[in-house]
């Protein structure tokens, strides 16, 4: 073995034993974990068993939150997309002033903690909250509006959560589309709204994809959020898992709806991998 | 300044073999050139002297010691590369100034060093600014600088003087040569450019395929080439296929030259090689002696210093010639009736589908 | 692109975009500052009340340092692991590049939650709960990615030949590396360096099943407070996080002007 390929090993070494110990091992010992019995007695039983995850895919209460949180996952991320994209728009013909302060107000929220924008949302959406108090205060409504603990509260605070990314991955999306593919559209007498449709979207599609895909993983994965905003009894994957885990101490099958919430992500992020290749070999004309 | 050898050198990567058993003996004091095309393995050799590579196997010494398991720092070398690789952060003094505080110099000792060694490649005045700030000659002086700075045993250059412009590469060449010569520097020079390996080398190592075609003198290496290789990458030459015939070389067409080279057997197919200044044109009225084809001129190239011309001697074989632009051969036009002539000993041939190309 | 004028429709939005994205954040920090002692914006009156309370808390003081010093050393590790590991992959010194990759991001995309139970599981299988050292290097694999993510784009950016001359001129390779390729790395790192602290600063999806009951962090804390009640406080407490991550902002526009980066 050569001394490089020797000083290699040594480089990569911490990294290697704490990827080892920190995560493959706690991630097999868990996926093995998944397959053990619940007893009530220690939590963990002692024979192998598939009943974990047949509970998670027949159970309704199982399969209700596993429903709801995709559909989150879903609606966060068309809302992400669709407010992103007038403001990457607008960042990208921007002059660099502007640019670089609308760059930064992208920024700063995402270097916010979660708890505190979370925090901020209650103070805002909460029954007694600043938006129903103003509301109430200029007679529009006689009664709170229900802004929180269910599907509406958890969105909005998903959406501000994780728009910054998409916000970020849009602009080097459109900022490769060649300009004079547009102006070309434009001048065949296309509208501006068709050139959008027909031209800049399609072109884009792979940064959409990537920003989807990751908005999207994230959401199906949060845990403050929807605790803070959908309070104790409107539950999503991530806190029933918490739930399992700190309060019912029922491991295996927290185990279990972990690897299905895993197995979910992982999955779609490959797919959008594989999907994502094959769109960007199509549009470069595969010279990639 | 120290001397090189190397014994029986080897790289292999994988299954392929790039340098293949080299070896060189380079004296104190002396210029050699690496030269070849790309590939050749002497870019290979070079990292393996710098000790940025290790050998598969074989030997190298430096002033009859074996560094070949030393690592770069403690082999007292010089490098210049062709990416010049400046320290883009540190300014051209503490660039110059690198090596020598690696040795332990300090204080006076290093600036008047440093100062010595900017004058040395005349930017003097430039100690303050930093690498992106100067031309690329000028970065290019300041690597030259860094590297003699510390007073290294052999000075490397991996093909320095590619990124130059023509006319920069030229005054370069010039600037190095008189300082290889002032200070007496053992070194070693790759570069695929045959002009500039003629011009600075004492001596011309010509590689191709990891072997060694030929070491001798510049004047050697062009005017006996050791091997078919040698004789078509040196000079500008016609390469055209042939079959012997006693002495003379039968090109088809009916044409054929007298060869110097009489080791060849009747009727073997070669490769011929006809420099393009050895072919001496005439005019079809004078005498242009034995051995003469005749042709008719179809281009005239004016190159500046020189004139090219293409003559179709037959159906199917042209000849490139070139003579001076004031000889008064010059004048010569297309359409013109000439004859051609090549002394023996200036045609090379060589067996068809022999090694090194 | 070619500059083109934005519409009054999309100068509108953006604008609205812009305000939604930072809206939650102003409103903590204006209700921070509040005299009563529910949360109302705007604040009625001006007080530091609420911070004083905070800080002459020690339930949060402890939060605050045990944060702070997470962040500092999760950050610190993954600096010097990081950019060992960037060195070693971006010079194809070990095979298995990629493989080593992914693995190093996968933290970026997989749940946090999962990540934070299957610790969670191990550490109580070893009886290693509560353990400080099991923290840090949680806290270095969810900041890593960041680290080696700048280490490897400012790598590509640095020519090789430039250490291999600090070689030949007599340096170590290891002296080589330090005067002149880290150098040269640091901006990079800068970057990747304040993603990491804040990272770090900001977890609780993981933290929080590897924290015994008397410990916390601040996010943590913050969470659990808000379970119990919301009052001024929280804001006040939320106000010096916010403080916080504008001060690393800051830092790298000014250090390395960040919004280059995007």
């Amino acid at each position: 073995m050569s001394a490089r390929r020797i000083s290699g090993l040594w480089l990569i070494a911490p990294v290697t034993v704490l990827l080892v110990v920190g995560f493959l091992a706690p991630t097999a010992i868990m996926g093995m974990l998944s397959l053990r019995n619940y007893s009530g007695m220690s939590g963990i039983g002692d024979s192998w068993t598939l009943e974990n995850y047949i509970g998670v895919i027949t159970d309704p209460f199982y399969l209700t939150i596993i429903g709801r949180t995709l559909l989150l996952g879903v609606i966060v991320t068309a809302l992400c997309l669709l407010l992103a994209f007038p403001l990457a728009l607008f960042i990208l013909r921007s002059g660099p002033k502007v640019q670089t302060a609308s760059i930064l107000l992208v920024i700063f929220p995402l270097l916010c903690n979660i708890v505190v924008r979370s925090f901020g949302w209650m103070v805002l959406l909460a029954p007694r909250g600043i938006i129903n108090e103003a509301l109430i205060g200029a007679g529009l409504i006689a009664h709170p509006l229900p802004l929180m603990y269910d599907l509406t509260g958890v969105t909005i605070g998903l959406v501000q959560i994780f728009l910054p990314f998409m916000v970020l991955l849009l602009i080097p999306a459109l900022q490769n589309i060649p300009a004079d593919v547009e102006a070309a559209a434009l001048i065949l007498k296309a509208s501006r709204l068709r050139t959008f449709f027909t031209i800049t979207l399609p072109l884009a599609l792979p940064g959409i994809l990537t920003g989807s895909i990751l908005v999207f993983v994230l959401s199906i994965s949060a845990l403050v959020t929807p605790r803070m905003l959908g309070g104790p009894t409107y539950r999503v994957m991530a806190t029933q898992i918490y739930e399992e885990f700190m309060t019912n101490l029922n491991w295996p099958g927290g185990a279990a709806l972990a690897f299905v919430l895993t197995v979910i992500a992982l999955a779609l992020i490959w797919g959008a991998n594989r999907i994502g290749n094959r769109l960007t070999r199509g549009i470069s004309g595969g010279n990639s | 300044m120290s001397s090189l050898s190397l014994r029986s050198l080897v790289k292999r990567y994988d299954e392929t073999e790039v340098v293949k058993s080299v070896s060189l003996e380079v004296a104190e004091g002396e210029f050699v050139s690496l030269l070849g095309p790309s590939g050749c393995g002497k870019t290979t050799i070079l990292r393996m002297v710098a000790g940025l590579l290790a050998p598969t196997s074989g030997q190298i010494l430096i002033g009859g010691e074996d560094v070949t398991r030393l690592p770069p720092n403690r082999r007292n070398l010089g490098l210049v590369f062709q990416s010049y690789a400046l320290f883009p952060h540190l300014t051209v003094a503490d660039n110059v100034a690198f090596g020598l505080r690696r040795l332990g110099v300090k204080g006076a000792e290093l600036s008047g060093r440093v100062t010595e060694a900017l004058a040395r490649v005349r930017l003097g005045h430039l100690g303050d600014r930093y690498p992106r700030q100067l031309s690329g000659g000028q970065q290019q002086r300041v690597a030259l600088a860094r590297s003699i700075a510390p007073r290294p045993g052999i000075l490397l250059f991996d093909e320095p003087l590619s990124n130059l412009d023509a006319q920069l590469r030229e005054e370069m060449q010039i600037e190095l040569k008189q300082l290889q010569a002032e200070l007496g520097l053992t070194s070693i020079f790759v570069t695929h450019d045959q002009h500039e390996a003629m011009t600075l080398s004492d001596r011309i190592c010509l590689m191709a395929g990891g072997v060694i075609q030929q070491i001798g003198t510049p004047e050697e290496v062009y005017l006996s080439p050791a091997t078919g290789f040698v004789a078509d990458f040196i000079g500008s030459p016609n390469k055209l296929s042939g079959t012997m015939r006693g002495a003379r070389v039968d090109l088809g067409g009916g044409i054929a030259l007298t060869s110097a080279n009489d080791t060849l057997a009747d009727g073997t197919p070669v490769r011929v090689t006809l420099r393009q200044e050895d072919v001496a044109i005439a005019p079809i009225a004078d005498d242009a002696g034995a051995g003469a084809i005749e042709g008719t001129i179809r281009l005239r190239l004016f190159e500046g210093a020189s004139v090219q011309f293409l003559v179709a001697v037959a159906e199917g074989v042209e000849l490139l010639a070139r003579v001076a632009q004031q000889d008064p051969r010059a004048t010569l036009a297309p359409g013109d009736r000439v004859r051609l002539s090549v002394a023996p000993e200036r045609v090379f041939v060589a067996p068809a589908g022999a090694a090194g190309a | 692109m070619m500059p083109r004028r934005n519409s009054v429709w999309i100068v509108l939005a953006a604008a609205a975009v812009l305000i939604f994205m930072n809206a939650p954040t102003v409103v903590v920090v204006l209700a921070s500052f509040t005299k009563t002692t529910y949360l109302t914006v705007p604040p009625k009156g001006w007080t530091l009340h609420w911070f004083a309370e905070v800080l002459g808390d020690d339930g949060y003081l402890r939060a605050i340092g045990t944060s702070l010093w997470l962040a500092c050393a999760a950050t610190i590790l993954s600096l010097i692991f990081g950019t060992m590991v960037s060195y070693a992959l971006h010079h194809r010194m070990v095979p298995g590049r990629e493989a080593i990759l992914s693995l190093v991001m996968a933290p970026l995309v997989f749940p946090a939650v999962v990540i934070g139970v299957a610790l969670l599981q191990f550490v109580s299988l070893m009886g290693l709960r509560g353990n400080t050292l099991i923290l840090v290097l949680a806290h270095v694999l969810i900041t890593l990615p960041y680290v080696v993510r700048s280490a490897m784009a400012s790598l590509v950016g640095i020519n090789p030949q430039i250490e291999e001359a600090a070689q030949v001129l007599g340096a170590r390779s290891f002296t080589a590396f330090r005067l002149v390729t880290l150098p040269l790395l640091k901006p990079g790192l800068m970057a990747g360096c304040v993603f990491s602290f804040v990272t770090s600063l900001d977890n609780v999806p993981v933290t929080i099943f590897l924290l015994t009951p008397r410990q916390s962090t601040l996010p943590v804390k913050i969470y659990a407070a808000v379970d119990q009640g919301v009052d001024p406080s929280i804001a006040a407490a939320s106000t010096l996080l916010i403080a916080g991550a504008a001060v690393a902002l800051i830092i790298a526009q000014w250090r390395t002007s960040l919004t280059r980066f995007f």
